[in-house]
């Protein structure tokens, strides 16, 4: 009965896409790199397409979550980042859920610079679904993303996931838009701020807001909220050498904690 | 020299008209709605008057004289006190200016109340205290609108008597009496005078002895989890001032007839270490019964509202009695300090336990115990605090936070409470969503950033959770609270804010007819703010607000509720008096979507009464000061009902008038 009932949660959530199913905590915090230069991890393009458009050196990446200390809510990503001469290319593959419901994702992400100011993002992510006894469900839908530097500490984006709508998955039900607008303010070398609404077809706008400390030069310590869930979350990242360690906490004041572990090097 | 002294004369005003009106407002209006009741204790108000008067020496301030200033965070506190062990001395208020963690807006809310003088603070000596104070005689008379029934044994008015000596914060004594309208007051009826009566003798560093009082006096210990009993704020927009920080012991000068010790306390320190005692023994209010079979007192029910109108209020007066004592041993300075903390209550009859199920955990029985320790910490930039708690050796209470002022440009702070359902404070007050310290998990997150000298903005977000039952809920419940505000200062002399906020929680939908253990529902209301204030020419102030108000029940049409008001003040340089003037329109639907609105007063009271149904109030308020030595209140304020208003009390037009004498000598 509680398999069954996991089941039909999981399904449901896929009607809140953007925001609890499939998607890590860690990957939606608008602080970890999107709307900063600096920072940047291979992760980024899960916020805006364009987030990896001035990375310079090769990325890697892996992350694990558990969400809410449940295993069938599990959940692991890898990311590739490599530049090139015009701008960088993303692989990004995930894995979410257990053998009676399964999400893999994978996104293949192109971001480049149009001048010294603004980014432009194109990425493709195909998302399968797989419950046994049910015939598996795939899709491939486009997410396109746009960053504008005001100045060299304040940053705007805005990107669409899936913007014509139409897609649906294998005709069963339709992948939501969603649409994304953020601002990315570095106060200091040591803080910045960054917040993001955050608009899915059908949903109440939500807005995710989030802090960037640095207390010393290899430690880094952030910190938002997701208003519609009302969750919080707390990463710390610790660099050594190429290596950055993250170790992240998102917390539902009814479902709990949900611990992430990320790790990537840069090359 | 002329133009630096009207600049700088000019400041002091425009701090002061500004500071004034917004020192606490916000505060103490969020403690109106989240208590539904107005804040009786008016010590921190005159403490602030006090200092008006009497600037405080910041090159002999001590952290508890500092702590007293609301408008500052312990970090702030902490990071003064260490500036000056670095730097020594300050020369002048400019250099205030390289405090760390002091930006413009503390200075310019701080300037009126502080000075900076190279001598020394006043004299200890006790005879000179007690020659070369300042005697003040406060006298109110109000006449309050409302409902007033013909079994009440007293007037309509309001009476309140001050009788107060002072000399700077070293030494203060002073008699207090209070009638609350209905009650009697001489005459037939009373025998005795006033209603209420109370006196304090206090007494402040003399030698080792830190603190000395005798009469009424209030006891605040930790982060208000087993006692705070001074004025206390929770959520608000400035989101550094969410620690409690006080002396243990303050004297009690108020019309509040309940949240007070009486007897006697002390603290003696020296250097690092301090020791509190304390002892009261009170009489109070409500219903004792005599148990025939088991030949045994119960105290039945503890009435807090200090009416005794009637004779049934009457009859309550008095009727059983409280104990109170303990200790509070400390050990730090201004950067660490660690505190154990004992409170013992004891009643001459047995608390009966009440029987509803939302209060399965309340205390019964004749013996209280609360332990706790807390502690607080600076670090660079950032102050932890706490307290854990335990009540009767069994229930656990816990409370921590942090202040982090991560640039000058952006401060966090973050409390985190877990307080279980059977945990019980008679007189704390910690900060909680709940009024009462008891059956509540949460955490609070706040922010406040200035992007730049002219903008400013503030946010809060507060998940909670009650374990266990609460009044209008059966069952354990969730809630949260989110508010953002933006402000912007139009040059010196103008501002505007505009404030949203969004709150969530389940109520009871119907009372329980049909035998269903719950039938809940979830109750969302929005709130949105928008004011100004701009500084007119000649002394006039002109203020707006509009406030517009979405209660959601659950199913349930939405209820709307709306309140507009516009302020003229009057208030001239150089001359012996003021006025002001609003004039406001409000409109709800229920009671549910009432709007609160924070009220110009006479001093030292104050006024954020809730509005329902429909109609326009206004007031005036006028002030004269009669040389140095006396001043003059008066204020007449009338609410008119319209014909359609969902509400319509006794007596449409309901009136009020204060006045109010202030003689000093």
């Amino acid at each position: 009965m509680r398999l069954i009932l996991l089941i039909f949660f999981l399904i449901n959530c896929l009607f809140s896409f953007a925001q609890l199913s499939g998607i890590a905590g860690y990957l939606q915090d608008p602080s970890a790199g999107g709307y900063f230069l600096d920072g940047t991890d291979p992760f980024v393009t899960g916020n805006n397409a364009a987030g990896n458009a001035r990375m310079a050196r090769p990325m890697l990446g892996l992350s694990v979550e558990k969400r809410y200390g449940l295993r069938s809510l599990n959940q692991g990503s890898f990311s590739l980042a490599i530049p090139s001469s015009s701008g960088c290319w993303s692989l990004q593959l995930g894995y979410f859920g257990f053998n009676k419901y399964a999400e893999t994702r994978a996104g293949l992400c192109y971001g480049r610079p149009l001048g010294s100011r603004l980014d432009l993002g194109l990425r493709f992510n195909y998302m399968q679904l797989r419950i046994p006894g049910f015939q598996g469900r795939s899709v491939i839908y486009p997410q396109i993303g746009f960053r504008y530097m005001l100045n060299e500490n304040l940053m705007i984006g805005w990107s669409v996931s899936n913007p014509g709508g139409k897609i649906k998955l294998r005709g069963l039900y339709p992948i939501p838009i969603v649409y994304r607008i953020g601002i990315g303010y570095k106060i200091s070398e040591l803080t910045g701020i960054a917040a993001e609404i955050l608009k899915e077809e059908g949903r109440v706008p939500a807005v995710v807001a989030a802090v960037r400390y640095r207390p010393l030069k290899h430690i880094e310590l952030r910190g938002g909220i997701y208003s519609n869930s009302k969750q919080f979350f707390f990463n710390t990242s610790v660099q050594k050498n190429k290596m950055r360690y993250t170790i992240g906490l998102l917390w539902h004041q009814e479902l709990g904690f949900s611990p992430t572990m990320v790790w990537h090097s840069i090359f | 020299m002329k133009i630096y002294l009207s600049v700088l004369f000019g400041i002091v005003f425009f701090v002061k008209t500004f500071s004034q009106e917004s020192i606490n407002e916000d505060a103490l209006e969020q403690f109106s709605v989240q208590e539904n009741q107005s804040q009786d204790d008016d010590s921190y108000h005159q403490s602030i008057e006090h200092l008006l008067k009497n600037p405080l020496n910041l090159n002999t301030a001590e952290t508890s004289d500092l702590q007293q200033f609301t408008f500052l965070s312990a970090l702030q506190v902490s990071a003064f006190i260490r500036y000056r062990n670095l730097a020594g001395k300050l020369l002048s208020i400019y250099e205030l200016q390289a405090v760390p963690l002091w930006d413009n807006e503390t200075i310019q809310r701080i300037l009126p109340y502080i000075k900076i003088s190279r001598s020394n603070s006043l004299k200890e000596d006790f005879m000179q205290r007690i020659k070369m104070g300042e005697y003040s005689f406060l006298s109110r008379l109000t006449f309050v609108p409302g409902r007033f029934e013909n079994n009440y044994k007293g007037g309509r008015e309001q009476v309140f008597s001050r009788l107060q000596y002072r000399y700077g914060n070293l030494l203060q004594w002073g008699l207090t009496g209070e009638k609350d309208p209905g009650e009697a007051w001489f005459g037939r009826n009373s025998g005795k005078g006033f209603d209420f009566y109370s006196a304090h003798f206090f007494l402040k560093n003399y030698g080792i002895v830190k603190a000395l009082v005798v009469g009424d006096y209030s006891v605040n210990i930790g982060q208000g989890l087993i006692q705070w009993q001074s004025m206390a704020f929770k959520k608000s927009p400035d989101i550094l001032l969410i620690k409690r920080q006080a002396p243990v012991l303050r004297p009690y000068h108020s019309s509040g007839e309940v949240f007070f010790q009486r007897g006697a306390g002390f603290t003696i320190g020296k250097k690092e270490w301090a020791l509190t005692g304390f002892y009261s023994s009170r009489k109070m209010d409500g219903a004792v019964i005599y148990d025939t079979i088991s030949e045994e007192k119960f105290i039945k029910s503890w009435k807090t509202d200090g009416l005794h109108r009637t004779d049934e209020e009457r009859a309550l007066k008095n009727k059983w009695k409280l104990k109170t004592y303990g200790f509070s041993f400390s050990y730090g300075n201004a950067f660490k300090n660690i505190s154990f903390n004992s409170l013992h209550y004891e009643m001459n009859a047995s608390m009966q336990k009440p029987s509803l199920p939302y209060q399965y955990f309340s205390f019964k029985g004749q013996f209280f115990t609360n332990l706790s320790v807390d502690w607080s910490m600076t670090y660079r930039n950032i102050h932890l605090f706490g307290e854990f708690a335990i009540h009767q050796f069994k229930a656990p209470a816990f409370i921590s936070g942090l202040l982090a002022s991560l640039d000058n440009r952006l401060s966090l702070s973050f409390i985190w409470r877990n307080i279980s359902p059977s945990y019980q404070s008679l007189f704390g007050n910690a900060f909680m969503e709940s009024s009462s310290v008891s059956n509540e998990k949460g955490l609070f997150a706040g922010f406040s950033f200035k992007p730049t000298v002219k903008w400013k903005i503030e946010g809060y977000a507060d998940v909670f959770h009650f374990p266990w039952l609460k009044y209008r809920k059966n069952a354990p419940s969730y809630g949260t609270d989110l508010f953002i505000q933006i402000s912007h200062r139009l040059g010196k002399d103008a501002e505007i804010l505009t404030r949203y906020k969004e709150e969530t929680d389940s109520e009871n939908f119907l009372p329980s007819t049909s035998g269903s253990i719950y039938n809940g529902y979830p109750v969302r209301s929005r709130n949105w703010r928008t004011q100004f204030q701009i500084k007119l020419n000649h002394g006039f102030i002109w203020r707006a607000r509009a406030e517009i108000k979405w209660v959601y029940n659950g199913g349930l049409q939405p209820e709307r509720g709306f309140l507009a008001f516009s302020d003229l003040i009057y208030r001239p340089l150089m001359k012996p008096y003021s006025a002001g003037f609003r004039f406001q329109f409000f409109e709800t639907d229920s009671y549910e979507s009432r709007v609160y609105a924070y009220e110009n007063d006479v001093l030292f009271r104050f006024s954020i009464p809730a509005f329902q149904g429909k109609g326009k109030r206004y007031y005036i308020n006028l002030q004269y000061d009669f040389g140095k030595k006396c001043s003059f209140w008066f204020r007449w304020s009338q609410t008119v009902y319209m014909k359609d208003s969902s509400y319509l009390p006794v007596g449409k037009n309901q009136s009020g008038l204060n006045f109010q004498l202030l003689y000093r000598f």
